[in-house]
């Protein structure tokens, strides 16, 4: 049994104290990766909720319920974001992505503790696979939100649309990365590969 | 068999939309082209996603929240495009054309009330909350483009959405009655049609954009 809220209080102890010193935005990109391990935190129970409720099974539910469980609360801190602080589009572009890095920082160091830390190949593995699997899921939604950006109303139907999408991506990555073996491996490459492709075509794209 | 070969056939056909809708999204930058990549991307993954887990488990999915989702997603987003293509005309619908769409509201909840007969509730009033709401944008759209140039072009798109959204309901229905050969043959064959709708989307885009 691991205590994941002990793991939490060590990690995100130190950003928290160093926010209070840092200046207003390296601070705020700092706080939106605390909400996003917070996130993840919130999110177990939230999905073990889920599970017991619908009464899955543990491999189920990692392919069924968590995906959809992680992606909103990945979107909560974001949601809050937009609506107190009347956010411009770039900040909230900037900040889904750190929240996204942050909870899949949370989820590895959870992995690492329970799963200990002998075997470099499988962490590897794990670190970039899921590493870059949550966050090609926060860019989808981050695109999704810069493109229905102007009107409030397509931003919300938009937004969510962009959620769902992540939700079936990520469901099918879980289906993929939880059988050992060349699945393991395929499915980690593929949001390398696709976060490979983005940084060649999109990044280009918005510089000009 | 001739499942495997439909849903490989709607497969590749929704695949190759989904790349040439993504390819021309990028190079002309244009919202509109983004938003049918989407259509088309969360109509695969729901397909995809359903596939992946008979090809791991054996069987479809207990819960079926993730493709359901993903289909409501792709709804969303050709809902977002007829309404955003029906903006740029300025217009509003006036008489008649302003009640008439709302019967898509009326058909998707009779039929959500069939669908229950079967399936569970809850996941059939949602399904007819968003297919009522695509159903609604095209024959608002069809309205819209009454009596104006664009005509053509704006009543292009909604049309071939309420094809889709026919055939959608035909499959849907047919596979209520799977027992029986006949009701068999009609889901693959409005299956078949539905797939036969995703390309149409792009020609009647293209039209959009031309305009």
């Amino acid at each position: 049994m691991i205590y994941i809220e002990n793991t939490y209080i060590c990690l995100v102890a130190p950003l928290l104290l160093v926010c209070l010193i840092l200046r207003k935005r390296t601070g705020r990109s700092l706080l939106f990766i605390i909400f996003g391990m917070t996130s993840c935190l919130l999110s177990a129970y939230v999905s073990t909720l889920f599970a017991g409720l619908t009464q899955t099974d543990m491999a189920e539910a990692t392919y069924q319920i968590s995906p959809a469980v992680e992606e909103i609360m990945k979107f909560l801190p974001m949601l809050f974001y937009l609506l107190v602080f009347n956010a411009d589009r770039k900040s909230a572009v900037n900040g889904m992505m750190l929240i996204a890095a942050g909870f899949a920082t949370f989820e590895n160091v959870c992995y690492l503790t329970a799963n200990g830390s002998e075997d470099l190949v499988s962490l590897l593995i794990r670190g970039f696979g899921t590493g870059a699997m949550h966050i090609v899921c926060g860019m989808v939604v981050a695109i999704g939100l810069y493109l229905l950006w102007e009107h409030p109303w397509l931003r919300a139907v938009g937004t969510f649309a962009v959620i769902c999408f992540a939700i079936t991506g990520h469901a099918m990555f879980n289906v993929i990365v939880g059988r050992p073996g060349l699945s393991l491996w395929i499915g980690s490459a593929l949001p390398i590969t696709i976060l490979i492709i983005f940084y060649l075509v999109l990044f280009p794209l918005t510089d000009t | 068999m001739i499942e495997t070969i439909e849903n490989a056939f709607q497969g590749g056909v929704v695949g190759v939309c989904t790349l040439i809708a993504l390819a021309t999204a990028l190079k002309k930058r244009d919202r509109s082209w983004a938003m049918l990549f989407f259509f088309y991307a969360d109509y695969l993954f729901g397909n995809l996603f359903w596939q992946i887990c008979l090809l791991y488990f054996g069987k479809t999915p207990r819960i079926t929240i993730v493709s359901d989702l993903s289909w409501y997603a792709a709804f969303l987003f050709l809902y977002l495009l007829m309404k955003m293509e029906g903006d740029k005309l300025g217009r509003r619908t006036v008489g008649i054309g302003k009640i008439a769409p709302y019967a898509a509201f009326l058909f998707s909840f009779g039929m959500a009330v069939f669908f229950m007969q079967i399936g569970g509730y809850v996941s059939n009033l949602i399904y007819a909350v968003f297919a009522g709401l695509m159903i609604y944008q095209a024959l608002n759209g069809l309205f819209l483009s009454e009596n104006i140039r664009q005509k053509r072009r704006l009543s292009f798109l909604c049309t071939v959405a309420l094809l889709f959204m026919i055939f959608e309901y035909g499959s849907s229905v047919a596979s209520c009655f799977w027992n029986s050969p006949v009701a068999k043959n009609l889901y693959y064959v409005s299956d078949l049609l539905m797939t036969l709708t995703f390309p149409l989307f792009m020609l009647a885009l293209k039209r959009e954009v031309e305009s």
